[in-house]
């Protein structure tokens, strides 16, 4: 299998960074090699904040050597003595970032901040957004006109037929009372989507119950 | 996250741990048993300290936070002269603090292990600036590690210990930013047991004038042509079972034999072209070498390589300044090797190395011939724009909702003009929207010092101005103390005509929050480091206007603002405004923390705000003018507060001209 490249955008306090996470951590331990980084700007809110996840089938098996010893006989449960050095872990060698047009998945929690992967994506991509638009303070004081959702809309669907948009926050604050949720439900959303990329079961593991409910409750979430 | 952080410190080795890259370099540094880490906050390299001085860490207690980077490599350095092993963590713009004492370490050289991490900033990402930071090392000869991934890294970090002891010197292990943020996995190695320091014990070695000073640095040179020739490195190794690396040590470079072209890369680019040429299908075409010590570069390691086979076309794939081509055609030329080389001519000195432009740059260099074309970055990205619909517009970083500074600047805008100057510094306050035309974005609180220059040209002094140029300088709480201190105390001492405002929010806020001199505890447990008054700094520098005002009380401050500025014109003393207000994100988590310290949920109230649409009049004063990010437009042009947003913080109430915005009591908690 090729690396699956993921994007996960939206700005600081909307949990891109609790959503990638989970997934990180969900990819891993289904496919055993990930790699990729974040671009989190600094701790203050409502910035530009990106994740990338590369992963790759494959390296989970013993075979494969994604947890080699040194020795030459790669066993991921091989538990290698005090004080010595493993000499590698993986042979999964992939870049950080990935070529333009190669993204395989896009997640967006605020619908304007994915133009900026636009080199990224193409008609493979599977692009799920939610429908907020947030100005930015420098178009406000220019007094200057900004994305319309139906302008974003015509423009994804014109890059990928697979586009998928909600109203994540209202039906987060919906159905748990706060808009921090739409995070959880747009995740549900693409395992829904992802054609086994991700199964409810493998995020289990790494949440709690009640963000597995939520995120299960995304993932009955009717497409628009 | 059920798995927490209790796994990163196990003792044991072979476990799987999953890592960011500033988390690989904490990992290493607590295996190799630092028994002494210091930082002063600064991205990318923020999470290495949060990790080792986390609640779980067994070595939390060896950790601290230091005013700034040069007292910090100090305290580093005298742990390690009386054996113990330090690790010291700062940005890149931190090297430029602590370059003093980084050049005279290297002459005095160490006895316990000290390892300086450094996160490097390409395409100046969560930096006020980029550059390359491994260019100190040719002068101050500090040598350099450039691990390429999770794994490597904490291997890396962790003998890098070994290595300054092995040599007596500290030593640098550089990440960049992308990594530092990048998550991967890696398994743990053993963790050593801490390596305190001991006796201190006295020697000329440690004395640095006049011709000792001298002597030192010949003996530094000899170490550094014993490291160049350390046969330790390269070998005829198999480390990866595959035949295809070729060297074997743990600080060994990586160098992959298959003729054609040889690709020269560091770091994180290792993988960049190991996956660039698998893509084109020309990965068993060419070679690629890409040294895991980058200073002093290995002589027997660069031997092996270039003796392997007679390369024509050499390609040096790196971001910014082109260090290793520096480095590798000085090589060459002294070894009499002829290729023709391919580097900062074809790729760019500034902004981030990006994964598509590498590879356009080897497609062109290695799959087409004779097409010897500057590649821009920038024209990358505009050729592959003008294909869509829309294209991304730019958003600033900004204020968080409730951010004392957003109260601060919107009064601040009212009373100076794009012909006054403000300076700047680094953190927060930095932020747009600073409502000025020009603000000096410097490091360290210089723009306080450039501020009194300013005032003699522009405004003191004033021939050669159509009018009086009114010079104001921003500080923030950390910089105050970081670097600012110093500024301020000249500008007492020459009565320079600038005010200068303080921002103290508290906390190191851009960084995560982080403690200050002036930080109170969020609670009986939390930092309980000491508390120093700003106001009895400043009175003891002589400062002879000192006032304290909190911004959120818009109506005063904006009299305190008018008084100053009309006061301006007679007056001539330097003065100092001391600005007030926690940093919202801490101030919400302490009343959280009152709200569950005694176990019961209490009923609070807060403040519920909304726009009255038949009273608004549109005039944006909220919504352009503050730049308050919880006030939206909808399509119908009409404004109202988004109140997953909204902080309460009221500053539109208070300033608004229609008295359009109502507030109310609502009841939470309970």
């Amino acid at each position: 299998m090729a690396a699956k490249n993921i994007i996960i955008t939206g700005m600081g306090g909307q949990g891109v960074l609790y959503l990638t996470s989970l997934m990180r951590q969900a990819l891993l331990k289904k496919y055993g090699a990930i790699t990729g980084y974040d671009n989190r700007g600094g701790a203050q809110r409502l910035g530009h904040v990106a994740s990338i996840i590369r992963f790759e089938d494959g390296f989970n098996d013993e075979a494969d050597g994604c947890i080699n010893d040194g020795t030459g006989s790669a066993n991921a449960n091989n538990a290698i003595s005090q004080n010595t050095a493993p000499q590698s872990v993986s042979t999964f060698t992939r870049a950080l970032d990935f070529d333009d047009g190669a993204c395989d998945y896009a997640l967006s929690l605020e619908a304007s901040e994915l133009l900026k992967f636009n080199d990224k994506l193409s008609g493979r991509s599977l692009i799920i957004t939610d429908e907020f638009i947030m100005a930015p303070t420098n178009i406000r004081r220019a007094d200057a006109a900004y994305f319309k959702f139906s302008e974003l809309k015509r423009h994804f669907t014109q890059i990928t037929a697979r586009f998928i948009h909600g109203d994540f926050r209202n039906e987060a604050k919906r159905i748990s009372g706060g808009a921090q949720a739409a995070n959880l439900l747009l995740l549900g959303r693409f395992i829904a989507l992802s054609e086994g990329a991700l199964e409810l079961k493998d995020i289990n593991d790494f949440c709690d119950a009640r963000d597995f409910n939520l995120i299960t409750r995304g993932a009955q979430m009717e497409n628009k | 996250m059920k798995d927490g952080i209790n796994d990163f410190f196990t003792r044991e080795a072979g476990k799987r741990l999953i890592l960011s890259g500033a988390g690989a370099a904490a990992r290493g540094a607590y295996e190799a048993g630092a028994g002494l880490v210091l930082t002063y906050p600064g991205s990318p390299v923020v999470e290495t300290f949060d990790l080792l001085a986390s609640p779980e860490s067994p070595v939390k207690d060896r950790c601290a936070i230091v005013i700034n980077e040069h007292v910090a490599y100090h305290q580093a350095l005298g742990y390690s002269l009386a054996g113990g092993r330090s690790f010291i963590i700062m940005k890149h713009v931190g090297v430029n603090v602590c370059a003093d004492p980084m050049h005279y370490s290297a002459y005095t050289g160490v006895n316990g292990g000290m390892v300086i991490l450094t996160g490097s900033d390409p395409g100046a990402n969560c930096s006020t600036g980029e550059f390359d930071v491994r260019f100190y090392s040719l002068h101050t000869h500090i040598p350099i590690f450039e691990p390429r991934d999770f794994n490597e890294t904490v291997i890396i970090t962790k003998k890098a210990f070994e290595f300054s002891e092995r040599y007596k010197l500290p030593v640098m292990v550089v990440i960049p930013s992308a990594f530092c943020y990048g998550v991967g996995s890696a398994l743990s190695g053993g963790a050593l047991d801490i390596k305190n320091g001991g006796e201190f014990i006295n020697s000329r070695d440690y004395t640095n004038v006049g011709a000792l000073a001298v002597k030192r640095h010949e003996l530094l040179a000899a170490k550094i042509e014993r490291m160049r020739m350390d046969e330790e490195f390269g070998g005829d190794g198999d480390r990866d079972g595959n035949g295809g690396e070729k060297f074997c040590g743990d600080l060994s470079g990586r160098f992959v034999f298959n003729k054609g072209a040889l690709i020269i890369t560091s770091g994180i680019y290792y993988n960049f072209v190991s996956e660039a040429l698998r893509e084109l299908k020309i990965d068993d075409l060419n070679s690629i070498y890409s040294p895991a010590l980058t200073y002093p570069l290995n002589i027997p390691e660069l031997l092996q390589v270039f003796n392997s086979h007679n390369f024509e076309k050499i390609i040096f794939a790196e971001d910014l300044e082109g260090f290793l081509e520096i480095q590798i055609s000085s090589f060459m030329a002294h070894n009499k090797i002829n290729a023709d080389i391919f580097g900062k001519n074809k790729i760019n000195g500034f902004g981030e190395l990006k994964y598509p432009v590498l590879k356009q740059i080897l497609s062109q260099l290695l799959c087409r011939s004779g097409n010897n074309a500057q590649i821009s970055i920038t024209e990358i990205n505009n050729d592959n724009e003008k294909d869509f619909y829309l294209q991304p517009l730019p958003r600033e970083g900004t204020f968080c909702p409730g951010c004392p500074h957003r109260a601060f600047f919107y009064a601040l805008n009212k009373f100076i003009s794009e012909y006054d100057v403000i300076g700047g510094d680094i953190g927060c306050s930095s932020l747009p929207p600073h409502f000025s035309s020009w603000l000096a974005c410097m490091n360290s609180g210089t723009s306080i010092a450039s501020g009194v220059s300013l005032s003699i040209a522009g405004g003191r002094g004033g021939q050669s101005c159509e009018k009086k140029q009114r010079v104001v300088s921003i500080i923030g709480d950390s910089t105050f103390f970081h670097s600012g201190m110093q500024t301020i105390m000249q500008c007492a001492a020459s009565n320079s005509d600038q005010i200068c405002f303080i921002l103290d929010n508290g906390w190191t806020a851009m960084t995560g929050h982080q403690p200050t001199f002036t930080t109170r505890p969020l609670n009986e447990s939390s930092h309980d480091g000491q508390r120093v008054s700003i106001k009895k700094i400043l009175e003891a520098f002589g400062v002879k206007r000192i006032l304290e005002i909190d911004p959120f009380r818009v109506d005063k401050f904006k009299a305190l603002l008018n008084e100053l500025f009309e006061a301006k014109t007679g007056a001539k003393d330097f003065t100092a405004v001391i600005v007030r207000r926690e940093c919202r994100m801490m101030a919400k988590k302490r009343e959280a923390a009152r709200n569950t310290n005694d176990g019961v949920k209490k009923l609070f109230k807060t403040l519920n705000y909304q726009i009255i649409k038949e009273r608004c009049a549109q005039c944006n004063e909220c919504y352009s003018v503050l730049s308050c990010p919880a006030i939206f437009k909808d399509d119908g042009g009409e404004l109202y507060i988004n109140h997953d947003i909204c902080d309460g913080c009221g500053i539109c109430f208070q300033i608004c001209p229609n008295g359009a915005i109502a507030k109310s009591e609502v009841e939470y908690g309970g």
